[in-house]
């Protein structure tokens, strides 16, 4: 009986240990973010999705609907995945029993610019009744172009720099901008009763502002040049910069002139350059603060350009800035790296007044 | 997976080695009994019994340390106790047994015995089968229902044995640590004085087993062969407050604990730290896993068998807490599953001196703040999510991971 009894506990032993031999379900990148995430809130978690052997995944999260941050639970984004220089794009999305959906909705894309440069900058505009219009903005190949998809299958539609808004339901301009032009900077400003899309032009040589606005249901009207900016660098010009505007109005371009970053106040008469701000600008927020996560870094300046906070992302990406209710939010997002090639992406939130108290 | 068996292979040898060591444990001056073996059946032709009793000292001579069966080759064994004692004798035996089966479809075992040495009848028990004696199959009939009993009753004797006197009362005085119980040698306890002394008389030549506990020490049984005035010094090892243990948990993830308890009460208290830097895990895409977590166990347990025990079982329960140096990051408590509750019930078995194994079945409740993301991590193949295994998840917030285990060694300090 004894010799049953360890006969059947060796058998016990080998059999657990074979099949324990199992590593924890652990994910490191989120553990390295909490410092940041803790003082954030989750609003939604997309995947786990396969992206095969890709080595990187920038996700960017359709923009919530909820007028409150409690209701914000965002299912879907799209995925930009590299790998080997080329990049592909797919939309995800959350089904309702749990699982996760993918559509391949476009690409591969054309390999991306000078690392320096923002590689995609993308604008995202909400989903409404289920179909939306989502127009990204990114420099490849040295030239911009515009992506359109009706979600959440598409169809996918890209536009080269001279279609940038001619794509579907963007309207053409109607003669409005100057023959020749070319997009060299763009955001979305984001406004409680709706976004618009500003930009600044090339045109011969002289530098052009304008504006669009849009809705819920994405850009609808008619893009317009409001006036001209002189004091810019002359041809070659910057192909791949940041122009926002802040609600008071004031006007800022961030691009690489070649060896540095720099950025410059404008206005219809001069430019003036704000020597305090020498990374890349990703946004102008709604406070008047810039944002930049340039070689993951969050940095934070002040207005006239003086930096305000300096701290790793610890492995967060920059999305946007959008209201939900009456309240301005920076959405961030942590990409997660998982076995097998999967990704997951958990999108966090914190209210732009806020923003400056990540550093302590 | 070639990985995987190397490395199980040491830890079974290991495992194997603690089992068996336990077991091996006769003493060398002692020699086996020699039991004159009669099988009287009915109902059974002759070949039959001699099949029948071919079989049964087949069994009993399997059995080591057990009696040695002395064949009797007549089937006519004398009716009184006394002549049976003498053709014993002329047999070389001493102590006689006689087994007899009625029936071939529901048989009943009678079994007798007598022990000559200390002439007392040893056994007289009967057994019935539910099931028919195969006639074909007799040669390989165990006796499972019988030969336990007989091994039981005559274990191996000292040889002194076989040159006793008279048996009369003799005084056996036992040393030993004051207020030590001692038990087994009368029908109540007895205690062991102030002076560390307790005499008693008791009848000799006879074997006995006498058993000592004291608080702050570590049990202990003692066979005597009393033959005559004796004085027993016990030998007494103070229960041990904290034992260390060196253990793989979970696919050989290292880790360490400390045990501590209250000597002689059977409950303890352990604080675990496991580490998952490196180790080996099946369901990773590379086997030899690295990941900056360490988990910490706080377990309240108790033992379920005697210090003393060659195996000693245990169970216990408690809180644990994982917590994560990311690279690039701070130490933080775990965000995906940062705590949870553990069963464990366990045995340790002794290896060597103050050395001892032990395997424990450790299954882990887990709290998770994020079930969406403890889904995903998982992964998916972009419609379906993929097995869980080994966690099974018990919505909204729970995962319980039944199938964590702990080996190790255990240094009692």
């Amino acid at each position: 009986m004894k010799r049953f009894l360890l006969g059947a506990l060796v058998l016990l032993a080998l059999a657990v240990l074979t099949l324990g031999s199992c590593a924890p379900a652990f994910l490191e990148d989120l553990n390295r973010a909490a410092g940041l995430t803790d003082r954030m809130t989750l609003v939604g978690t997309v995947g786990a999705i396969s992206l095969g052997s890709d080595s990187s995944a920038q996700f960017y999260p359709t923009k919530p609907t909820a007028s409150s941050i409690g209701d914000v639970d965002i299912p879907s984004g799209i995925v930009f995945s590299s790998n080997s220089g080329s990049a592909s794009i797919n939309f995800a999305y959350n089904t309702s029993n749990g699982a996760q959906t993918v559509f391949g909705v476009g690409g591969p894309l054309p390999p991306l610019p000078d690392p320096n440069y923002p590689a995609i900058e993308i604008y995202p505009l909400t989903p409404s009744s289920g179909v939306a219009t989502t127009l990204a903005v990114s420099p490849a190949g040295g030239a911009y172009f515009a992506l359109s998809v009706t979600l959440p299958s598409g169809p996918f539609a890209i536009g080269s720099q001279s279609q940038l808004f001619l794509v579907n339901p963007f309207p053409p301009p109607n003669g409005v901008f100057p023959s020749g032009y070319s997009v060299v900077g763009a955001q979305m400003e984001p406004g409680p009763g709706g976004e618009s899309f500003n930009f600044l032009l090339f045109a011969g040589s002289t530098y052009y502002i304008g504006t669009a606005n849009g809705s819920s249901s994405g850009l609808s009207q008619t893009g317009t040049v409001t006036s001209y900016i002189p004091g810019l660098p002359g041809p070659p010009y910057p192909q791949q910069a940041l122009y926002g505007v802040t609600p008071s109005g004031a006007a800022y371009a961030s691009y690489f002139n070649g060896s540095s970053w720099v950025c410059y106040l404008m206005t219809s008469s001069t430019t003036t350059q704000l020597t305090g701000i020498t990374n890349r600008i990703d946004a102008v927020l709604t406070s008047g603060d810039f944002l930049s996560t340039q070689d993951g870094t969050l940095r934070v300046y002040d207005s006239t350009g003086t930096q305000v906070l300096s701290r790793s992302l610890t492995g967060l990406q920059y999305c946007y800035e959008t209201y939900v209710g009456s309240i301005p939010y920076v959405f961030f997002v942590l990409p997660m790296s998982m076995q097998h090639g999967n990704w997951a992406f958990n999108v966090y939130a914190i209210p732009t007044s806020q923003i400056r108290n990540l550093g302590g | 997976m070639k990985r995987l068996v190397a490395g199980l292979i040491p830890a079974l040898l290991l495992f194997m080695h603690g089992m068996l060591s336990a077991q091996n444990q006769t003493a060398p001056d002692k020699a086996p009994r020699r039991i004159l073996v009669v099988m009287e059946a009915g109902g059974f032709s002759q070949n039959e019994l001699i099949m029948l009793k071919q079989s049964f000292l087949t069994a009993l001579r399997s059995i080591p340390d057990g009696p040695v069966p002395v064949d009797s080759s007549s089937t006519s064994f004398p009716g009184f106790v006394r002549d049976r004692n003498e053709a014993a004798r002329r047999a070389g035996a001493d102590s006689w047994l006689i087994v007899k089966v009625s029936g071939k479809d529901s048989p009943s075992i009678n079994v007798v015995s007598f022990d000559l040495l200390y002439n007392i009848k040893t056994l007289d028990f009967s057994v019935s089968r539910h099931e028919r004696l195969s006639i074909p199959d007799l040669y390989r009939e165990r006796w499972d229902d019988v030969i336990p009993k007989i091994v039981k009753t005559y274990p191996p004797i000292p040889s002194i044995a076989y040159s006793r006197g008279p048996p009369a009362p003799v005084k056996v005085t036992i040393r030993a640590v004051p207020g030590t119980v001692i038990t087994g040698l009368y029908s109540v306890p007895l205690s062991v004085g102030s002076d560390g002394m307790l005499t008693i008389e008791l009848p000799s030549p006879a074997p006995y087993s006498l058993r000592a506990t004291a608080f702050g020490y570590i049990p202990t049984t003692k066979d005597i062969y009393l033959d005559g005035p004796i004085e027993l010094p016990l030998v007494q090892d103070r229960s041990s407050w904290l034992r260390l243990d060196a253990a793989f948990q979970n696919g050989f993830f290292p880790g360490v604990s400390a045990n501590f308890s209250i000597p002689s009460l059977p409950y303890f208290g352990r604080l675990e730290f496991t580490t998952f830097r490196v180790g080996i895990a099946v369901n990773q895409d590379q086997i030899l896993a690295s990941l900056p977590l360490s988990q910490f166990t706080f377990i309240l347990g108790v033992y379920l068998s005697p210090e003393d025990s060659a195996m000693r079982w245990y169970l216990g329960l408690g809180p644990t807490l994982r917590v994560s140096l990311p690279s690039g990051g701070s130490l933080v408590v775990d965000r995906l599953l940062p705590f949870g509750g553990r069963v464990i019930g366990g045995t340790e078995f002794l290896l060597a001196g103050r050395l001892r194994g032990f395997f424990e079945l450790t299954p882990t409740l887990y709290y998770t703040p994020l079930p969406a993301l403890f889904a995903a991590s998982f992964g998916s193949n972009n419609g379906s999510n993929n097995s869980s295994f080994p966690y099974i998840a018990i919505p909204p917030l729970f995962a319980v991971d039944v199938l964590e285990v702990r080996v190790g060694v255990r240094w009692v300090l």
